[in-house]
């Protein structure tokens, strides 16, 4: 009697746990439902609020700055040429947990070729030196809007048909609108959606530069003696941006002091015993001090095949117009607009220069 | 007990974001780390700024022996022609 009660002990034991093994096995998976899908959106937003406030008052941010470091770096070093110069820079990239990217450069540039004057072409910012020395910051802002991106693309994923609605996005929207439209509605339609994630505005940017230039001069006295000076140049300027979906806006104010050289005058010596002379041609007179405030705003636009960035500037103090319009057609192997054809104007020289181009890959 | 989870961002963009839950994930250069709760639905935003052209490729990894559920892995996306910026987002879960 006593094994019989055993045996039936063991058999309710093993039938309870073969019951719950099976309903382990058939528990479906939990999938996303279309609320839980708009509310993930809308906590990401909401959080975002939160860390605004609490990271000013804290000067901390939340979150996932737990785990993530507060600030990171990014160091970088980019060698070019920028209208006949050569230039090197290094440069500090710091992200924060608040969205704010911060840069910190410093360039150097020096002119390709040292007889020449090479200011910048056709720029009024620009300074004039054999070796000049700049230092920038700049500050970027994402402009982003988690929550009417999510609601869209939560209905447009529900709407479309895309299971489970944990793997909606908007290339498996996209892939499953490719069923009912043609791959350039899927693409526009996606694109709408992306578009309400950015808002207006991408982001914007500010900053702030400062720049010295030395260059050593060599010029005639009244008495024909031969002086050399280096006085230095420099300029400070103020930048900011805003980004959008296809071109981005840039404003500066640049004041400067540089120097601008007396026109030449020729020197000539007879040389000994021969009826020829050595004559030499130097500036007439110590350079001239210039001081200057310009303003200048540029536009960057990126179309399918080709991108222009026109930019006009004015000088306060001297009251000399200034316009680029460097068009940019050809690319290098990543796909950077790398080089073109510019048309300069300036108001003094009062003719229009064309030019070829090749320079560091245009970025918005 | 949260999960840790890498990031692997690469991009030859001028700018990248990445916000998960309360912030925009700082990067020392492409990585970054997140924390995630166990079975739970979670989200993440993305995008890049720059050139036509510039490319994305994010990777997510759980520490071991956590594994990721998500659609789309790699993440891999790219500026079309006429435009300057590329985003999207992935709702995942990790299973411990």
């Amino acid at each position: 009697m006593k094994t019989v009660r055993v045996l039936a002990g063991q058999f309710l034991f093993f039938a309870c746990l073969g019951s719950i093994s099976v309903q382990a096995q058939d528990q479906p998976t939990k999938h996303l439902t279309f609320d839980e899908c708009v509310a993930l959106f809308k906590q990401t937003a909401e959080a975002k609020e939160d860390e605004k406030v609490a990271s000013t008052e804290a000067g901390l941010p939340l979150g996932s700055g737990e785990v993530a470091p507060l600030v990171t770096t990014d160091v970088s070093l980019v060698a070019g040429d920028k209208d006949g110069r050569g230039l090197l820079s290094y440069s500090v990239n710091s992200q924060t947990s608040s969205g704010q990217t911060t840069d910190k450069t410093i360039e150097v540039s020096v002119p390709f070729n040292k007889d020449e004057n090479q200011a910048v072409f056709a720029s009024l910012g620009g300074l004039s030196g054999d070796i000049l020395l700049t230092g920038a910051f700049s500050r970027h802002n994402w402009n982003i809007h988690p929550e009417a991106y999510g609601q869209k693309l939560c209905t447009a994923c529900q709407e479309a048909g895309v299971t489970p609605l944990e793997n909606c996005n908007l290339g498996s929207l996209e892939e499953k609108l490719k069923e009912t439209h043609s791959a350039v509605e899927s693409r526009q339609i996606t694109q709408a959606i992306e578009d309400l994630l950015f808002g207006s505005n991408t982001g914007r940017i500010w900053g702030v530069e400062a720049s010295a230039g030395r260059k050593e001069r060599s010029f005639f006295e009244p008495d024909a003696s031969k002086v050399k000076e280096d006085r230095i140049a420099y300029s400070f300027s103020l930048t900011g941006g805003l980004s959008f979906k296809n071109s981005s806006l840039h404003g500066k104010l640049v004041g400067k002091r540089d120097y601008k050289e007396m026109n030449k005058a020729t020197f000539c010596s007879t040389l000994p015993g021969s009826v020829l002379e050595n004559c030499t041609a130097l500036p007439f007179g110590r350079a001239k001090s210039t001081n200057s405030l310009v303003v200048a705003a540029e536009d960057r636009f990126f179309m399918r095949d080709f991108a222009f960035a026109p930019s006009v500037e004015y000088d306060f103090e001297s009251d000399i117009w200034g316009l680029e319009a460097p068009i940019f057609l050809v690319r290098n192997d990543s796909g950077d607009f790398t080089g073109g054809v510019k048309f300069s104007w300036r108001s003094d020289q009062n003719d229009v220069a064309a030019a070829v181009f090749v320079t560091k890959g245009l970025k918005p | 007990m949260p999960i840790e989870v890498d990031i692997d961002f690469q991009t030859n963009a001028s700018d990248k974001f990445l916000i998960h839950k309360k912030a925009f994930v700082p990067f020392a250069g492409s990585k970054g780390k997140i924390q995630v709760n166990p079975n739970e639905f979670d989200l993440i935003l993305f995008g890049i700024e720059g050139a036509p052209g510039s490319t994305a490729t994010i990777t997510l990894t759980p520490k071991p022996p956590a594994t990721i559920e998500i659609s789309g892995h790699p993440i891999k996306g790219k500026i079309p022609q006429g435009r300057i910026r590329w985003g999207d987002s992935r709702i995942f879960r990790v299973k411990p």
